[in-house]
């Protein structure tokens, strides 16, 4: 077995994992609701990335600010129609994991709409193809870039809710919206500004990943939509630590399922790692126990 | 129309008519344990299974089409059970989770063992499933369903899912009762399964994928949770709406996508209790809110937190154990007084009998915060105890011990004469330890006569049985007597037919006691029975205490108001930092130099 | 009441329209010159969902072929498109609709093979003619002798690929990859594992992959650790087109072989360079030289800016087939259609010269294409 290569593969699958989780686990940390709709975001950022360096001939990078921007306004939108008005309803919870699905299913039929169900591809060249050898494995340059991405967008994020104004609001919001109500906080716009970053986030590693497997389509994220669940739920929901390991943790076990035991069963380790995990210890790897008043 | 056109109009749409009654029986079957306020996406797969059983029974043994679906029915209620053993102790969005989870393992199982036909399929499966076998099954499910609203069990369902915390500590067992729902749901997806893979020929892996599962509940969401109807009509529209946009001058493609997320978009927004809700809107009071309010959390001790604080009262109500929303005073009785039935058992205990309650050192810990850290307390029957500490003394915290909600950290409870130390709150209750809520905690979306059926449930024998029959049957009858009785008692007998949240806050409050004691306590919690009422009204609270503990149960008051728990209890406890600082009679309490301390000297004892 | 008897009634009413009032039909009938046979056909093809991306390709030849027979003047076609959204229940509602309510003669479709097991007994049934351009499952024909299919199966072409590959690779031992969760690449696996049984091909490995995998890295470092021969390769054009590049990428220069999945214009266009040397066993030879195959290709990139794929040849093919038919039968009925299909002889269509099997199944020579300079060409 060429460990090494698989040790490689297991890393990047994690990666992107981790990537679509980061966003996923953000908002259901601050704002305690799963966002289904996440992964029609993702979607929609890779089509972003796409039309930038197609149709208006941007380079790649300008691809990924116009997916980071486009998502973000995407997320808002989302919030808006899909969750702000369900916020002082007591079913919040259960009515947000519909009015996402409901969105979801209506930015993957626009995107149908517009572009239809063919596969599209980056123009030759976008990303420079280089591949390096390193320890026997043979690895893209994108596939570098991508591991490096996730690791920075994790560090970014936790700097980001550990160290900034921003994310003291972030905090207070996520640990009692009333109380930071009362401390000054503007509730709603912390809100906004999550949606938009974990939209954001989700458009991104879209883009990242339709660039890497080059290759856009409309159900570009149900491929990742179950197992980024399966991710934030072993890695701990709402913990960003937990998002980035229990990718890699996801991504690693799968490579090593199909090594090891066969492709047949690959799905059923990811999953039934989520079984077991939810039963052994419901809270994640990294999640606070969800205790906040007795 | 001729009879011929409408013989080509019937072969055209019995297909859409035969699935409409598929899906509908699809949607009752979410629909169980949405009831309990569980949402299971596992519906999927265990319809999955009863097709995959009902389908290989009849093409490998040829067995007739009853028997097979049958055993499709059994087969799917027992993954439900043991599924539900696994997953039930999780709530919300991680029960929905886990329950996918299933699914997507059920998916691999099937394209791996060779028996099922994995991508290709099993077929061709004989299609013998008639539409009037359907609609008959339908029928007779919308019928039981009817039924079972009214029956022990249906009431224990909605309990869970307005109050899951509240319908325990009335002696409902959660995880029982959840998983009862989980079966018999497992089965009608069973059915559902059998009959559709007799219908379509050939099943395959994918028709009872993530897809799938999501549509049965869009099904249940888009008709309405909050009665059997609604995943009828959801399954109904859902079904119907794509051969409805087949006419529409449009190229077929993606708008269909777009039309059913628009409606679910518009149901969930707008009609939160969905389409039943519209019909409802005229009677009863509307009520905007969806049924399914819980807050996720992995484990039951996240279902407690604090709701937020209910509204003081605006006027307040002026005639206490007066209904404002009747205008009637109860019946006076002797002491003016709620008069409550004799009750021989009760009388029976002497008063100076063994404590009921002993707890010895009691404590709960949340992380680093002691909450409680060492307090002792007796009660005996026929005494009022009471419970006093300044705000956040850990005197919520001690009733949510005592009443099982919160496993103790430490320490020893024992209830007459039982060591009961870390008993889950149903079984607490059984004994016969009964509490109210500090912010009133009634089941939102049942009537007030039903919430104090409730209240009886878990000394009633199922009565499902008689339900079914269409009769009340004796047990049923009788506690619908005592029901409206302790109403009365309370002055709310006028209201008995009204979704209790529709009712005013002293009459809240009322239902909640009215609600306890039709749990026939032994030990009677009362969590600040007082709040926001004004001196006689809580004056009135005390002498409805002294009947109780004069017929011998036992009372322990955390309150407040310290002038009510001088002058109606027997014993006072003092806590403080979550430990006790001071016991005995009220006139020593109140001269206690530790207690003054802990209250802050000027502070008004008098609020 | 009020609000639910209002939406129950405009559905009443709705539906009530919609039984009386004429079907939409997508493409009018066709001005064809007088005496032309006048013909409507029903067609349930999966425009949105899973198989969204192969519907759609067909529809286009649809109507395209639509088209070029009502030009020509003999048989004057009105094709009615129902979209089945993938799912069994809506292709059967489809069905009942086009067979009860639109009166087609006959039915191209569906898409997918499970749905076909649905819907075809059906037509069967009501003793409507149906011509499948894209089934390839065993046992469709073999529903009734009203059912029909222009596509050739992968029993009908893998065998003679991997004969064929065999010789020229001398192939001893090979490792496979296939999808397992769909029916298409499923049965593409099974033939190819006789195949290579029967040409004494040993498997080294196999591995599986989802629907909508888009990584594939794990399974092929495997394979590609074992140095097999040659990479066979169960898929359908999307994942076979990742496949086959990150083969390359991990550094595998051995030949990889696949099916009819890979027959399509997106695997060159979206595998590039990785695509080159890549062997493709299919029902329509896309570099046919013959002149019907080369005005189809012209037709459709002038139609749709864009060259066909298999799934549109055989949906045009077929198109040509029932127009043959009805011709041959010299009236629109369902009867005399199904039986004058059965003695489609040798028709000169894109796939090539067509006749059908005594089963209903396809019958004409497969292609072994393999891709050189960025283009199909036939393995030699």
């Amino acid at each position: 077995m060429n460990i090494p290569q698989q040790l490689f593969n297991g890393l990047f699958v994690g990666s992107i994992y981790a990537l679509f989780a980061l966003g996923y686990t953000l908002v259901f940390g601050v704002l305690d609701v799963l966002n289904l709709a996440h992964a029609a975001v993702f979607t929609l950022g890779a089509f972003f990335g796409l039309v930038a360096v197609t149709t208006l001939g941007l380079p790649v990078w300008a691809g990924v600010l116009v997916a980071f921007v486009g998502g973000g306004c995407v997320g808002i939108l989302l919030d808006r129609v899909a969750f702000a008005p369900l916020r002082r309803r007591p079913d919040t919870h259960f009515a947000g994991l519909i009015s996402s699905l409901a969105m979801a299913s209506l930015f993957i039929a626009f995107v149908q709409e517009v572009f239809g169900p063919q596969d599209y591809v980056f123009p030759p060249g976008t990303f420079p193809d280089v591949a390096l050898e390193i320890a026997g494995a043979r690895i893209q340059l994108i596939q570098l870039v991508i591991v490096a991405v996730s690791v920075g967008l994790m560090g970014w994020l936790s700097w980001l809710v550990q160290r900034t104004r921003f994310g003291r609001s972030l905090r207070a919001v996520a640990e009692n919206p009333r109380a930071a109500a009362l401390l000054g906080i503007d509730v709603e716009r912390v809100n906004a500004q999550t949606f938009f970053l974990s939209s954001a986030l989700g458009a991104v590693a879209g883009v990242l990943l339709g660039l890497a497997f080059n290759s856009v389509a409309f159900d570009l994220g149900a491929s990742i939509e179950l197992k980024g669940l399966a991710v934030i739920v072993v890695g701990g929901m709402g913990s960003l630590v937990g998002a980035m390991v229990g990718g890699l943790i996801l991504g690693l076990t799968e490579v090593f399922a199909v090594a090891g035991i066969g492709s047949t069963w690959r799905d059923a380790i990811a999953f039934g790692l989520l079984f077991i995990i939810l039963i052994v210890r419901p809270r994640g790897l990294f999640g606070r126990p969800r205790l906040r008043r007795d | 129309m001729s009879i011929e056109a409408l013989g080509r109009l019937w072969a055209t749409y019995e297909s859409v008519v035969q699935f409409v009654g598929l899906n509908a029986i699809l949607g009752l079957s979410i629909y169980i344990t949405l009831a309990a306020g569980q949402l299971s996406l596992g519906q999927a797969a265990l319809m999955g299974i009863g097709a995959y059983t009902g389908a290989l029974l009849t093409v490998t043994w040829g067995w007739p089409l009853p028997l097979s679906v049958l055993a499709g029915i059994l087969t799917a209620g027992l993954a439900a059970g043991a599924l539900g053993v696994v997953v039930l102790r999780l709530r919300g969005v991680f029960l929905a989770i886990a329950t996918l989870g299933f699914g997507a393992m059920f998916g691999i199982l099937v394209l791996n063992i060779p028996l099922t036909g994995g991508a290709e399929g099993l077929r061709p499966i004989p299609s013998e499933t008639t539409t009037w076998q359907i609609y008959l099954v339908l029928a007779l499910l919308a019928y039981g369903f009817w039924r079972f609203d009214g029956s022990t069990f249906g009431r224990s369902l909605f309990a869970l899912r307005d109050d899951e915390a509240a319908a325990s500590t009335l002696g409902i067992d959660p995880f029982r009762t959840n998983l009862i729902a989980f079966v018999a749901s497992g089965m009608v997806a069973g059915l559902a399964g059998g009959l559709s893979a007799h219908l379509t020929r050939i099943i395959t892996p994918r028709d009872f994928g993530f897809e799938s599962a999501l549509e049965i509940l869009v099904f249940a969401i888009v008709g309405g949770t909050t009665g059997f109807a609604g995943p009828i009509l959801g399954a109904a529209l859902m079904t119907v709406l794509p051969e409805v946009l087949r006419f529409l001058p449009l190229e077929p493609g993606a708008v269909n996508l777009f039309v059913s997320g628009a409606i679910l978009l518009l149901v969930i927004l707008f009609l939160p209790g969905g389409l039943i809700s519209l019909r409802r809107q005229g009677r009863a009071g509307s009520d905007p809110r969806a049924s399914l309010g819980r807050r996720a959390g992995p484990d039951r001790a996240a279902t407690l937190h604090e709701d937020p604080p209910t509204p003081l009262p605006t006027p307040l109500p002026t005639q206490p154990m007066t209904s404002p929303t009747t205008g009637r005073t109860p019946p006076p009785s002797p002491a003016g007084q709620p008069s409550l039935g004799p009750d021989p058992r009760r009388r029976s205990i002497p008063a100076n009998a063994m404590p009921l309650l002993e707890v010895r050192g009691l404590a709960r810990h949340f992380g680093g915060v002691r909450a409680v850290d060492g307090v002792d307390l007796d009660v005996r029957p026929g005494e009022i105890v009471g419970l006093i500490g300044p705000n956040g003394a850990g005197k919520t915290t001690v009733v949510n011990v005592l009443s099982g909600l919160v496993p103790p950290s430490g320490g020893s409870v024992r209830f007459g004469g039982i060591d009961v130390t870390g008993w889950p709150a149903h079984r607490m209750a059984r004994l016969g330890l009964i509490r109210t809520y500090q912010n009133i905690r009634l089941f939102a979306h049942l009537s007030v006569l039903d919430n104090v059926l409730v209240g009886m449930t878990s000394r009633l024998p199922p009565t499902l049985g008689w339900s079914l029959l269409g009769r009340a049957g004796p047990h049923e009858a009788a506690a619908r007597r005592r029901a409206l009785e302790l109403l009365a008692d309370v002055g709310l007998e006028g209201v008995a037919g009204r979704p209790a949240a529709a009712l005013a806050y002293g009459d809240r409050r009322r239902l909640e006691i009215a609600r306890a004691l039709a749990a026939e306590p032994r030990l009677l919690i009362l969590d600040e029975p007082a709040a926001g009422m004004a001196g006689p009204e809580a004056g009135r609270v005390g002498t409805l205490l002294r009947t109780l503990a004069d017929r011998g149960i036992a009372v322990l008051l955390i309150e407040h108001n310290v002038r009510l728990v001088m002058q109606t209890c027997d014993r006072v406890t003092v806590v403080n930092f979550g430990a006790r600082i001071a016991e005995g009679v009220p006139a020593d309490i109140a001269r206690d130099p530790s207690v003054i301390e802990a209250y802050l000297g000027p502070t008004s004892v008098d609020r | 009441m009020r609000h639910g008897s209002r939406l129950a009634f405009a559905a009443a009413v709705m539906l009530a329209v919609a039984a009386c009032s004429p079907s939409a039909a997508s493409s009018p009938p066709g001005g064809g010159a007088a005496g032309s046979i006048s013909a409507k056909i029903g067609a349930v093809l999966s425009l949105t969902k899973g198989a969204a991306v192969y519907g759609t390709s067909q529809k286009n030849g649809l109507e395209l072929a639509v088209k070029d027979v009502n030009a020509k003047g003999k048989v004057s076609i009105q094709l009615v498109i129902e979209d089945d959204a993938s799912d069994p229940q809506q292709g059967i509602t489809a069905f009942n609709k086009l067979i009860n309510q639109d009166n087609v003669v006959a039915i191209i479709g569906p898409t997918l093979s499970n749905t076909a097991a649905s819907t075809d007994p059906i037509a069967q049934q009501a003793g409507v003619p149906v011509l499948g351009v894209s089934n390839t499952a065993a046992g469709i024909t073999a529903i009734g002798n009203f059912i029909y299919r222009d596509s050739l199966t992968e029993g009908q072409v893998i065998p003679q690929t991997i004969k064929q590959a065999a010789a020229k690779y001398s192939l001893k031992n090979v490792a496979v990859i296939y999808g397992q969760d769909d029916a298409f690449t499923k049965n593409g696996f099974d033939v190819f594992s006789k195949a290579l049984a029967a040409n004494n091909i040993s498997v080294v490995d196999t591995e599986t992959f989802s629907k909508g995998d888009k990584n594939f890295s794990a399974q092929l470092t495997k394979i590609i650790g074992l140095k097999p021969d040659a990479i066979v390769a169960s898929a359908l054009a999307n994942e076979g087109t990742a496949i086959v590049s990150q083969a390359r990428q991990l550094g595998f220069t051995g030949p990889i072989i696949g099916g009819n999945g890979f027959n399509s214009p997106a695997v060159i266009k979206n595998g590039g360079p990785a695509a080159e040397g890549l062997v493709v066993g299919a029902a329509w030879n896309s570099a046919s030289a013959s002149p019907e195959n080369q005005a189809f290709l012209t037709a459709y990139q002038a139609a749709y800016g864009a060259p066909p794929d298999q799934f549109a040849a055989q949906a045009y093919s077929g198109v040509e087939i029932l127009a043959a038919a009805i011709e041959a039968a010299g009236k629109a009925e369902r009867d005399p259609i199904r039986v004058a299909l059965a003695t489609i002889k040798n028709l000169p269509v894109p796939l090539g010269s067509f006749s059908f099997t005594a089963d209903r199944d396809a019958d004409h020579p497969p292609v072994i294409q393999i891709v050189k300079n960025g283009k199909f060409q036939v393995l030699q």
